[in-house]
């Protein structure tokens, strides 16, 4: 069974015949912003994009309780991120991760220095069948940002009908899940970081963050083939990424996995399932 | 009729004293359904002030306190009397806020279909011919789907015309999708009774004395097969609830920050054998409760107007 909600895991384990698998998935939960309009499709702001300054998605970011989420709504099954790749995907740079502390009173007075002290309402977009208790984590989140005086509408819908939309990029704020499956860096510098254009550049960057430096280094990164010249290019894109605050990471998603007893199972952090690494014991 | 004093008497103690009033008075199953019936409106009308906290305001969510149970369990606190959701919503708060929008919908979409429904089913009915056919055929293939998806259907429709609709918007399309799949009961009731009503000794009489046919429809046919129809609403107040219940359960009714019944019972539904059961039990209890206060008023009601169980 895959996977065991979070909240059935304690009830599948104390059973005899069953067994959970636990481990880290590669996949990132994150919100984007779009920075790209120069008005919010779905705003009060009018005639300006609050997204386009760095305050404002700072704020964002320092406003979400991530520790409360992942010990309330996730019940301790994901683990809080300051990058946007995890520890198991190459080019992940640990003296990098380190997230911005939680401080709603540092938030508050981003916000005032951005022009809104009074904050604003945005409509945060959100799958409520695709990732971990996504639409959860989006209500606490607009719980979070109501404390900073951001008003959020909450459109929570089915992934049938969310993925079209966000991939039109029909949206201001989104949630998104991302797994490197190169468990390369790469893989997530050319979908999520780089300007939107051609052969899936930037394809999943729904909100169009653009960084000039970025794009140059994504497209060295692709044909250098020295390990530590190519991570340092790697670590370096990242850093520009992390400080712009391009998007919002939030934890890094676990799997949870139910079996019968014995039934012989190798947990990929893809969360693929080769069969061939499937058997039934006695 | 006058009291000793001379004052002729009040509307409300001429109907304790009417038959229906009788009928009432002898019957406790209408006069408990009354006043659960009335301590849930009166609730809802005053949620602001009944109730302890405002659970759609999201800047007093604490999800720290996420999942509690009621206040009498292990872990409880007298803070959170019935315990609270998985986003740390007071569950009493949430009920009685939650009511107030299943109550709303409810009743609103009854209204709706009933003015749909009598004046088609007049029209239909005192009129004859075509239109009678045509009414009564469009009630058949509206009877032919099953109201759900009517309903969704519409709600999709309204949702994919108006992809900026804020709350209020919402709440317009779920009660228009209720009602328009509700009016068609009220159409077949009230064709009928004019059907018998339009043949009688007073309709000619106005016919003869040259009163427009609108104004015979109106004054003298109308309030003589209002009686089922009263009967009828009632019934589908509790109805329409539980069909927000199932919008909001699919997901195109009310938005998740300002949860109705349904919606607390659908996210309840998650946690009910991991332990915190009283995330779906209490607004499941609420939705029972109502349901079954209003139905028994509706019960009680057809009871008491129907002439040949006296």
């Amino acid at each position: 069974m895959e996977p065991v909600p979070v909240q059935d895991v304690e009830r599948v384990k104390s059973n005899s015949n069953l067994k959970v698998l636990q481990g880290p998935e590669l996949r990132v939960i994150f919100l984007g912003m779009d920075q790209k309009r120069d008005e919010l499709l779905y705003s009060n702001v009018k005639g300006k994009n609050p997204f386009k300054d760095k305050r404002v998605r700072q704020a964002f970011y320092q406003a979400i309780d991530i520790e409360t989420i992942k010990n309330r709504t996730m019940r301790g099954a994901a683990i809080p991120i300051a990058l946007m790749l995890p520890p198991q995907v190459n080019g992940y740079a640990p003296d990098l991760a380190k997230r911005l502390p939680y401080d709603v009173e540092g938030a508050k007075k981003l916000m005032a220095e951005a022009g809104y002290p009074n904050g604003f309402e945005v409509k945060l977009n959100c799958p409520n069948d695709r990732y971990v208790n996504d639409a959860e984590i989006c209500q606490a989140v607009a719980a979070n940002l109501a404390r900073i005086g951001v008003k959020i509408n909450l459109e929570a819908e089915t992934k049938g009908t969310y993925f079209p939309k966000i991939l039109r990029r029909d949206t201001s704020f989104y949630m998104l899940g991302w797994t490197a499956s190169t468990v390369d860096a790469h893989n997530v510098l050319y979908p999520i970081f780089s300007t939107p254009g051609d052969g899936g550049r930037g394809q999943f960057n729904l909100g169009a963050y653009s960084n000039a430096k970025v794009d140059e280094l994504t497209n060295a990164v692709a044909s250098e083939t020295d390990q530590k010249k190519r991570n340092d290019m790697i670590r370096e894109a990242m850093k520009i990424h992390q400080d712009e605050i391009g998007h919002l990471p939030l934890h890094q998603q676990t799997l949870n996995w139910g079996a019968k007893k014995n039934v012989n199972v190798v947990q990929w952090p893809d969360n693929g399932m080769p069969w061939r690494y499937v058997s039934v014991g006695n | 009729m006058q009291d000793p004093h001379g004052r002729s008497p009040g509307r409300w103690h001429r109907w304790w004293h009417s038959d229906v009033g009788y009928s009432f008075r002898h019957s406790p199953t209408a006069m408990v359904a009354a006043l659960i019936a009335f301590i849930c409106i009166f609730c809802s009308v005053f949620a602001g002030w009944v109730a302890p906290t405002n659970p759609f305001d999201l800047a007093q969510l604490e999800l720290s306190d996420a999942r509690l149970p009621p206040a009498w369990l292990e872990g409880g606190t007298g803070k959170y009397l019935l315990g609270t959701d998985d986003q740390g919503r007071d569950i009493l708060s949430a009920l009685i806020y939650g009511a107030r929008i299943s109550l709303v919908v409810g009743i609103a979409s009854v209204l709706l279909s009933v003015v749909v429904g009598v004046t088609l089913g007049l029209l239909a009915g005192f009129r004859g011919g075509w239109i009678d056919t045509l009414l009564m055929r469009l009630c058949d293939v509206m009877l032919s789907f099953p109201a759900i998806l009517v309903a969704l259907l519409i709600a999709g429709v309204g949702r994919a015309l108006f992809p900026n609709a804020h709350e209020g918007l919402a709440f317009g399309v779920l009660i228009i999708s209720i009602s328009l799949t509700g009016w068609v009961q009220y159409a077949r009731t009230v064709r009928g009774s004019t059907l018998v009503e339009r043949n009688k000794e007073y309709v000619q009489a106005a016919r003869v004395t040259g009163v427009a046919p609108m104004r015979i429809m109106v004054r003298h046919v109308l309030p003589n097969v209002l009686g089922p129809v009263l009967v009828l609403a009632t019934i589908q107040v509790a109805t329409a609830i539980i069909t927000e219940a199932t919008l909001s359960f699919l997901g195109v009714g009310v938005p998740p920050t300002s949860p109705s019944l349904g919606t607390l019972i659908r996210v309840g539904n998650d946690y009910l054998f991991s332990g915190e059961w009283w995330i779906t039990i209490f607004p499941g209890l609420m939705l029972v409760l109502i349901a079954l206060s209003v139905n028994l008023l509706g019960d009680w009601l057809r009871d008491a107007l129907n002439p040949r169980l006296r």
